[in-house]
């Protein structure tokens, strides 16, 4: 079906999408219970972890950079 | 709690730029459905996500959290935060295909993946399903629930209170019908930085009033030592715990987030997220739209939130409904300052209005859109169809009045109704990257998720709001609905070619991936 549309064959990235969503989850807790442990228990352990999140958030920047280009081919595909 | 002429002026001067915001908006909606309902598809991810977020903050989701913290601890706020996992999954895999395949809303999807009579009974019966009852059920728990905060901070009878609310429902609709989406989005921006920076406020107040940070752990210490039902202060629920056993802990955590449809949790996105995804200017601001509103969603609003609840247990600990401790706080003159209740009441009213905006508007498109356009009238003028969409919206809030007044009865209905998505989460995420899924294999998984869970629920008696019962519910339908639909996929054959090439074509090349 691909080849009768003129595409290529399907590309490798949802792996890493997955990575990125797991590490979207890193972002996210590490950003909920960083701030929470700040208010409430260890500043120490709280910063450690929005250190984490902000860690992910990075990764994911990087792993995206190359995606959201916006001359990228999917992007210039027909939207029927 | 009394009112000065102040406070007044405060709440008329919001509903003013509210109404301003309209009237700004008006002619642009006018123009087509796409502006009606999409924006032009030409909206920034920051106002996008915003009014997402916006949106999932309703007038009662403080008072919710409170509840949740005063029974089970900053823990019980899981029954929520497991669902991270499904957001995430949308941001980074599907927010780019939903806004590729150029449809206006998601259940018109059903007719670009599959083809035939079966796939137009799925577009037509998930929009008016999804578009009506459901819609208007949740349309009146938010009216009941700002009933109820009308009646506590004003202390208006349950007549006076009633008219306040049509009185908020109908403005919201006003503004909502001439100005469609943009309306709605650009208020949902003003209601959220209004109602988050009073929720901030309240907490700093409420946190002061108890001593400050380190004087509200130590006094809910105390209380937990007092009650003997372990601390209110643990992030994660122990695995003994009543409310939480292990078998419930590892079904949200491992299965629900995946497995099950609900509204405004849809594996995969879907909904009101997935409209404003399709509102995006472009798919890289469909990603960080859906980005940002998982991030405020999660990490930035419940902080705020927990910190009022956890002060208002030390500040009235003999409260029987613990729910209403956070409307006590911000009632309480040693608490918070009378000369800020009237901007805090407006900020409940932008709690409120700023989901029912979006129900309304979002409800409409599936009733105009997929019913009206696709089985009434399929061609004509799109100034013909925004007058429809205006009218449909109009109806909408009316509807929402008759169930708000009929909801006791309705809502046992609801419970039963709401688990056929139980266990169709696998189709919905599959059906863009496995070519074998199609029509069938999603009517098939419904049918069976609603046959199990009402057979498990009416039949066997289980009920989905004892922990356990819960569990076992979603573990067997989830595994009987999938055997099913996966039967039904390999007796059934594949959609046509054409179908599957149109769909490739449309969403590009990751969706395609796993396509033959």
């Amino acid at each position: 079906v691909r080849r009768a549309v003129g595409l290529p064959p399907g590309s490798a990235s949802l792996g890493r999408e997955l990575f990125n969503a797991l590490l979207g989850c890193v972002l996210i807790y590490g950003a909920l219970f960083g701030v929470g442990e700040i208010l409430l228990r260890s500043v120490t352990l709280g910063l450690a972890l929005l250190a984490i999140a902000a860690g992910a958030a990075i990764m994911i920047a990087r792993n995206l950079e190359p995606e959201i280009m916006p001359q990228s081919a999917a992007s210039n595909l027909p939207t029927s | 709690m009394t009112l000065t002429i102040l406070d007044w002026f405060v709440i008329a001067s919001y509903f003013a730029l509210n109404l301003a915001i309209g009237v700004y908006y008006m002619r642009r909606a006018r123009g087509s459905t796409a502006e009606f309902f999409l924006s032009g598809r030409d909206v920034p991810w920051w106002l996008a996500g915003t009014s997402m977020v916006a949106t999932t903050f309703a007038a009662d989701t403080p008072l919710v959290v409170t509840g949740m913290v005063a029974r089970n601890g900053i823990a019980g706020n899981w029954l929520w935060w497991n669902m991270a996992a499904s957001g995430m999954l949308t941001v980074f895999v599907y927010a780019r295909l939903w806004r590729r395949a150029g449809v206006m809303t998601d259940v018109e999807f059903a007719e670009l993946r599959y083809a035939g009579t079966p796939a137009a009974f799925l577009r037509g019966f998930r929009a008016l399903y999804l578009g009506i009852p459901i819609n208007c059920i949740i349309i009146g728990w938010v009216n009941l629930a700002m009933l109820k905060i009308l009646q506590v901070t004003l202390g208006l009878d349950a007549t006076r209170a009633l008219w306040a609310l049509l009185a908020m429902l109908a403005f919201t609709a006003f503004y909502t019908t001439i100005a469609g989406l943009w309306g709605v989005l650009v208020t949902d921006l003003v209601q959220f930085v209004l109602k988050m920076g009073m929720v901030i406020a309240l907490a700093w107040f409420a946190v002061r009033a108890v001593g400050g940070l380190d004087a509200l752990t130590q006094q809910v210490e105390a209380l937990d030592a007092a009650s003997g039902a372990g601390s209110r202060l643990a992030f994660f629920p122990s695995t003994d715990s009543a409310w939480m056993p292990a078998i419930t802990l590892f079904v949200y955590l491992g299965v629900t987030w995946w497995a099950s449809w609900y509204p405004g949790a849809e594996p995969g996105g879907g909904g009101y997220v997935a409209q404003r995804i399709f509102s995006a200017r472009s798919e890289r601001h469909g990603l960080f739209a859906t980005l940002w509103f998982n991030l405020a969603h999660y990490a930035v609003r419940p902080w705020p939130w927990i910190l009022t609840a956890l002060a208002s247990l030390v500040l009235y600990p003999s409260l029987a409904d613990k729910e209403s401790g956070y409307v006590r706080t911000l009632m309480d003159p040693a608490v918070f300052p009378p000369a800020l209740r009237g901007i805090m009441l407006a900020a409940f009213a932008a709690a409120y209005m700023s989901t029912i905006g979006t129900q309304l508007n979002w409800g409409a498109s599936y009733v105009v859109n997929d019913c009206y356009r696709r089985f009434v009238r399929r061609r004509s003028t799109e100034r013909e169809y925004v007058i429809v969409s205006q009218l449909v919206t109009i109806g909408l809030m009316l509807v929402s009045i008759y169930v708000t007044l009929h909801l006791a009865s309705i809502e046992q209905a609801w419970k039963l109704l709401i688990v056929t998505g139980a266990g169709t989460g696998t189709v919905l995420l599959l059906r863009w990257f496995w070519w074998r899924i199609n029509a069938w294999s999603e009517v098939s998984a419904m049918a069976v998720a609603a046959a199990v869970s009402l057979y498990l629920q009416v039949a066997l008696k289980w009920d989905s709001d004892r922990p356990r019962d819960f569990a076992y519910i979603m573990l067997i339908t989830v595994a009987m609905t999938t055997t099913a639909w996966l039967a039904v996929t390999w007796m059934t054959p594949p959609e046509p070619d054409e179908t599957l090439q149109n769909f490739i074509v449309a969403c590009g090349r990751t969706a395609a991936d796993g396509i033959r």
